[in-house]
């Protein structure tokens, strides 16, 4: 859990790192049966090897969920903000590469923009994803509602 | 429909990928703004706690009912990407997210309210766009996800690379 902080407290520029991940076969193995998505493009190797996707994509062999690496993007806003310092509310994502298995990754974040509203105070948050031959797997915008 | 609100047996989910799979709806197949069948779901601690762990996410607001009781949520809540469950959890096995070939390229949620152990969410899902662009062919799909007290807890869209 992160030091507690009010809006005023945070500058644009502003950089932390989130969560870094081993992803194993077992992981995504686990994920599939605890998220309910269990298309074999995450768990069987033959239908990786025999199976070219749009456009003659291949993959080198089974991938991890976009929505795994997306629920790792969002954990580093939640280990930010929560309990007290806010809310995490928006994330958009675009996945950029594939996760495999024994990647490991790093989420990084880093706040591009401050905004008060009528009803909120908004940090906007650029999130990215590399894994550990320093290829972006995920890029991200979130937005972050501070509590005070 | 009714059997559905009861609470949901991650052990009665059929895990087999390939039943149904020729119901699944190609590219072509898909009809923008149309409302695709789904049934209500009602989550449990363990369900959300599985999860977590599946995402290494150890955060005591799923896990230690004390602490979360202490905490302004007071209770436990589950992890803001626990939607990905419910895209699965509340369709049929004929939904056009399983389509065998289907990558997913991107996803946006806005997160209105944590979605809390005990909660019925009910799904509303349908393929809002379709593109062709450099070659591929692509589905928008938006989601909104409401609990039984009928609030929005989730909603967005999402974007998949799909055979035709």
């Amino acid at each position: 859990m992160t030091q507690s902080f009010s809006y005023d407290d945070i500058a644009i520029g502003y950089r932390f790192d989130g969560p870094e991940i081993e992803v194993t076969r077992e992981m995504i193995k686990e994920f599939a049966m605890a998220s309910f998505d269990n298309n074999p493009l995450h768990w069987d190797d033959d239908y990786i090897a025999e199976t070219t996707f749009a456009n003659g994509k291949k993959f080198d062999t089974i991938i991890g969920h976009g929505l795994m690496t997306y629920s790792f993007m969002i954990r580093a806003m939640t280990d930010w903000l929560w309990p007290d310092n806010g809310n995490h509310r928006r994330m958009e994502t675009r996945f950029r590469s594939p996760i495999y298995p024994g990647d490991t990754v790093q989420v990084r974040v880093e706040v591009v923009d401050k905004r008060e509203t009528r009803k909120g105070k908004w940090l906007v948050c650029s999130v990215v994803v590399e894994n550990n031959r320093n290829q972006v797997v995920a890029t991200g915008d979130a937005l972050a509602e501070i509590l005070r | 429909m009714a059997e559905h609100t009861e609470e949901f047996n991650p052990g009665a989910f059929d895990y087999d990928f390939w039943k149904d799979a020729e119901k699944r709806a190609g590219w072509d197949d898909l009809e923008p703004g149309e409302v695709v069948e789904s049934h209500p779901v009602k989550i449990t601690a363990q369900i959300i706690q599985r999860y977590a762990r599946s995402i290494g996410d150890l955060n005591p607001l799923y896990f230690d009912e004390d602490y979360a009781k202490a905490s302004r949520f007071g209770g436990l809540i589950s992890p803001p990407s626990i939607h990905a469950l419910f895209l699965f959890a509340c369709t049929k096995h004929d939904h056009f997210m399983r389509t065998p070939g289907t990558v997913n390229m991107g996803q946006n949620w806005w997160i209105h309210h944590p979605v809390r152990p005990g909660d019925t969410i009910t799904l509303t899902a349908r393929c809002l766009d379709k593109v062709i662009r450099k070659g591929n062919t692509f589905a928008i799909h938006d989601n909104v996800f409401r609990n039984q007290h009928d609030q929005v807890v989730c909603s967005g869209r999402g974007w998949t690379m799909r055979p035709y």
